[in-house]
């Protein structure tokens, strides 16, 4: 990876001599005086805005940006404010773009990104995607908005030898060309793609022989049937529907925080998701022209339709993450080696509870599972398939995202996949309940106990924790029937507990938790406050 | 792979490349690396206390000792802190960040705004 190669060759230049300023003081220290290679390898970190910015910093600096083997355009364009942007703004922004592309000409191209409007700019734009493809790209990121007459990918882009990585993300037909080609390519993101038919989805998934990653992102699959993805390297799959409930065209969020930083690990080292959140794409207005009448039919069709059925050949699955109403079927032929397993619903209906329940069959190795709130409330719902889960023998590792325990339906259904766990170890609440306000009974009872609160489960961590009362009944309960537990990590929602009585609300609480009996005698409890932080949203 | 040359550097006598203090810094960082590496946040959380805590001087010995010991994820790491320290600001603190004066005739910086123009639109405040 190209990545690895500059660090090589920078590592090699290890007895440079660094031109000393006449200035004395320790011009060897300024960062300034660094090598090329070194400075060309800060920069490619930098969107090619700011790298172009270093032209004036001095003789030296004037043209080394451009032959940093990074290109990332971005043009800045707020994606949901009306007004457009300026054409003045615009007019500089192409102009950049083709400068720097000229430029650079015969210096390869190892990362291409680019993000803007289309407009009226097509064949400018797909020229520029195929001088990427023609100079050896190797990750390409290509965002499209704006697009007013359906826009056509480069053929060349279709049988590029050298691409690792493509994202595309525009709400475009994809067209193929006759030959169609990625030898090299492990890992394919699509965004917003809508997909013309069976025969071209196959043919596009058909090439992609050495795969290990696809992430498929609110496309349109309404014209696509069944398809198969076979490539027999594939280790992660993520699939997100578009969300019904939006049922104009997607976009995405504001186009500043959104840059893809695909200089952050191209290649691919052992990626666990642990600790990552899925990327999440927000469905928003109204951005192209055509179409956006029959999408919202269309959508709505898609909720009671069958949706595609995806069959996923290969045995090196490790991680399977689907996000939506489970409207496409998903049948894994080997599932033994399947790692990690994320759930997320829209809605948390019966009808989505068969479709998760016919899911988990086929996932039923998971070592991890993550579950959303909607995805338990499905269950909850279809409360009659509860017996009839499958046994997760492998599980070790449960997440639930914001249950909701004042719910006897959804307890039940968390009990359930709990029993269904005899060797879970490990269990994770991101938000114990998501309502809090109870005015029930408090007797619950556990019984009977599941399985592995008396044999494996070790640890249970919750996070985003209120001090409510009905948190602390289920924390309560927990200690108490969790006989081997030896840890009990629990961290509060710091939006919850602010100022001087927060502090004092959090010493109470934290008393009363370690007032509980406890089941195990070794049990220790971890409890803080994480400093807050913004949500960042991230996105692949 | 990284810890051979890190047997290297204790073994090689003339290792002007690296004093002791940064060795010091740079040497631990596998370790800490790998804890922070599933988890994207905390990382920002330690790039931002680097960048408050270490002058740019400093960061430059580190990144010649990344460098040196081959340590390809700390070189990233600090090559990519320098990146978010000069984005978005003004010629000028990019400049004194660098440690670097302009040595340009007149007319030549005006020149390349000119020539560049896109990207010389909008900076963060210093």
């Amino acid at each position: 990876m190209e990545r690895m190669d500059v660090s090589s060759s920078i590592c090699n230049t290890k007895n440079q001599k660094f031109s000393k300023e006449h200035d004395v003081g320790e011009g060897e220290n300024r960062i300034g005086n660094l090598a090329d290679a070194i400075v060309q390898h800060i920069l490619s970190f930098l969107p090619t805005k700011d790298a172009a910015k270093t032209s004036i910093l001095s003789n030296r600096w004037k043209y080394l940006w451009l032959s940093v083997p990074v290109l990332d355009f971005h043009d800045g364009a707020y994606r949901f404010a009306d007004p457009e942007e300026p054409p003045h703004k615009r007019k500089l922004f192409m102009d950049f773009v083709e400068r720097v592309l000229l430029l650079r000409e015969p210096s390869t191209i190892t990362n291409f990104s680019l993000t803007c409007n289309v407009l009226s700019d097509s064949s400018r734009i797909t020229t520029w995607i195929s001088a990427a493809v023609k100079h050896k790209v190797q990750v390409l990121n290509i965002r499209l908005y704006k697009i007013g007459e359906p826009f056509m990918l480069p053929s060349c882009l279709f049988n590029c030898e050298s691409l690792q990585e493509l994202h595309l993300n525009m709400f475009n037909l994809l067209e193929l060309p006759s030959f169609v080609s990625f030898s090299n390519l492990k890992i394919l993101t699509l965004i917003r793609i809508v997909f013309p038919d069976d025969h071209s989805a196959q043919k596009l998934f058909k090439v992609c022989s050495i795969l290990e990653e696809l992430y498929l992102i609110l496309c349109s699959w309404e014209n696509v049937k069944a398809v198969c993805i076979s490539s027999p390297k594939i280790q992660k799959l993520y699939i997100q529907e578009k969300d019904p409930s939006y049922c104009t065209d997607t976009g995405d969020e504001d186009g500043e925080n959104n840059s893809v930083d695909q200089n952050n690990d191209s290649d691919n080292e052992s990626d666990n998701i642990d600790g990552q959140n899925s990327p999440v794409y927000v469905n928003d207005d109204i951005d192209d022209v055509y179409s956006s009448d029959e999408q919202s039919d269309d959508a709505d069709d898609q909720c009671d339709s069958d949706g595609c059925q995806f069959a996923v050949f290969g045995t090196s699955l490790k991680y399977f993450s689907y996000m939506g109403d489970f409207v496409h079927g998903c049948h894994i032929q080997d599932s033994s080696s399947i790692v990690e397993v994320h759930l997320q619903a829209y809605n948390g209906d019966r009808k989505i509870g068969y479709r998760a329940l016919k899911l988990l069959w086929g996932l039923s190795n998971a070592k991890s599972l993550e579950l959303d709130d909607n995805a338990v409330e499905s269950l909850a719902d279809a409360d009659e398939l509860l017996d009839h889960l499958p046994m997760f023998y492998s599980l070790t590792h449960l997440h639930i995202d914001w249950v909701v325990l004042i719910h006897k339906e959804q307890r039940e259904a968390l009990l359930t996949i709990l029993r269904k766990s005899p060797c879970l170890s490990s269990l994770k609440f991101e938000g114990l309940s998501c309502m809090l306000c109870y005015s029930g009974t408090y007797d619950w009872t556990l019984d009977p106990v599941p399985g592995c609160f008396l044999t494996h489960l070790k640890t249970i961590e919750i996070s985003m924790f209120n001090g409510s009362e009905i948190e602390l009944l289920a924390i309560k309960i927990l200690l108490k029937s969790a006989t081997i537990l030896e840890k009990m990590v629990i961290s509060f929602n710091p939006w919850q507990f602010e100022g001087a009585d927060g502090l004092k609300k959090q010493q109470e609480v934290q008393e009363q938790i370690l007032s509980f009996p406890r089941g195990s005698s070794s049990c220790l409890i971890a409890i803080s406050c994480p400093p807050k932080k913004k949500k960042t949203i991230e996105f692949c | 792979m990284k810890f051979c040359t890190v047997k290297q550097y204790f073994d090689d006598e003339n290792n002007n490349n690296v004093t002791n203090g940064i060795a010091t810094t740079v040497i631990p960082l596998p370790n800490k690396h790998l804890k922070i590496k599933a988890n994207n946040k905390e990382m920002e959380q330690y790039e931002q206390e680097l960048l408050r805590n270490v002058m740019p001087q400093e960061l430059t010995k580190l990144i010649l000792a990344a460098n040196y010991l081959n340590f390809k994820e700390a070189l990233d790491f600090f090559c990519r802190t320098v990146a978010n320290a000069i984005q978005n600001k003004s010629v000028d603190y990019v400049r004194k960040f660098f440690g670097l004066e302009s040595d340009f005739e007149p007319g030549e910086e005006e020149k390349l705004c000119k020539e560049f123009a896109w990207s010389f639109e909008g900076v963060d405040e210093d």
